[in-house]
């Protein structure tokens, strides 16, 4: 309970650190968000937590093998995730930036 | 006392004319800045007016970006006052008065115009989008302790200091809560104006389940932010 607890305020604290440097939008990080503490949720129901591990067939050994996996591509998807909003700040930055120089410029033009 | 009249537009083509002929008539010595975002199709006005100015981007880039563009306009050209409106034409441009008269009287900084005619019966759409409205509104009392009910309206006005305080953030592709959130965080004066929208005569409601649902995550998150004072800078 307290690992799980750790964790969960850990990467919880990182996400809300990277939105609040700007490097994780608000779209992907409340997905990213919502997915986690859906998953923190679930981990309290025995039920759930039986049916999720048979599905994945956390019974035998490649259990490793899959949180391996999984925390693998966590990962990944948050680089990525980290790597769109950057991109997306950019562009918008830079329309911003050269809508402001255009319309300075038309503004500045004789009307006929 | 500089009016800029600010609106988006995303193939809003039918009622834009209309909407753009009214405001000239009611406000003729105010500019109307129409940013076309990215339309699959040109917007064209055929209302020719000097008051008229009428930008594209060249793609899609969200209400934000838009946003963002006309508070640098209204900022670079010292307008006094900044008023945001629907290009569907379901904002009553004979409401703009009582967005702007508490920004004159210097009484607030920022008037939120809340659509008071929304219903919870209708369309899956309508229910969905009452639904974001509600939560959103609850989320923003708790936080904020913030009276507004309609945290999405595209219809407000800001002062000059509001404008500054908007013209820094970076704003997402839907920014009206992200304004509000901000303006409430700098302890701006808001004040809230009633109005009653008309019914949507173009096009239809962008809100379905799933996207309502990414709505009301994202507004909870930003109000959240705000409210901690962690709102990225």
């Amino acid at each position: 309970m307290i690992i799980r607890l750790a964790f969960i305020t850990i990467f919880v604290w990182a996400i809300l650190r990277l939105i609040q440097f700007g490097r994780l939008s608000f779209d992907l990080a409340s997905l990213v968000l919502f997915f986690i503490v859906g998953l923190f949720a679930i981990s309290f129901s025995p039920f759930l937590v039986e049916s999720i591990a048979n599905i994945f067939d956390f019974g035998s050994p490649g259990v490793a093998f899959v949180a391996l996996i999984v925390v693998g591509l966590t990962i990944l998807c948050l680089i990525l995730s980290v790597s769109l909003s950057d991109q997306k700040r950019a562009q918008a930055n830079l329309v911003r930036s050269i809508a402001r120089i255009e319309l300075v410029l038309r503004n500045s033009m004789p009307k006929n | 006392m500089r009016v800029l009249f600010f609106i988006p537009t995303f193939n809003d083509q039918e009622g834009l004319e209309d909407l753009v002929k009214e405001l000239i008539v009611a406000y003729p010595s105010s500019t109307i800045l129409v940013i076309d975002d990215g339309s699959h199709s040109r917007i064209c006005l055929e209302t020719t007016s000097p008051q008229i100015i009428l930008y594209r981007l060249p793609i899609n880039l969200g209400l934000g970006t838009s946003t963002s563009i006309a508070i640098d306009f209204g900022l670079d050209y010292g307008y006094d006052f900044f008023v945001r409106l629907d290009a569907d034409g379901q904002h009553p441009v004979g409401e703009i008065s009582g967005l702007l008269t508490p920004l004159i009287e210097k009484r607030a900084d920022v008037v939120w115009g809340e659509r008071r005619n929304q219903t919870l019966r209708g369309s899956h759409r309508q229910l969905m989008g009452a639904t974001v409205k509600k939560v959103t509104a609850l989320m923003g009392r708790w936080v904020f302790g913030s009276s507004v009910q309609d945290w999405f309206t595209g219809f407000f006005a800001l002062n000059k200091i509001a404008m500054n305080k908007a013209g820094k953030a970076y704003l997402v592709r839907y920014c009206e809560v992200q304004m509000l959130s901000l303006f409430y965080e700098n302890e701006l004066i808001i004040y809230s104006h009633k109005i009653d929208q008309f019914e949507r005569n173009y096009g239809t409601s962008s809100i379905g389940w799933l996207n309502g649902f990414m709505i009301i995550l994202r507004a909870l998150l930003i109000i959240i932010m705000h409210g901690i004072g962690m709102a990225p800078r």
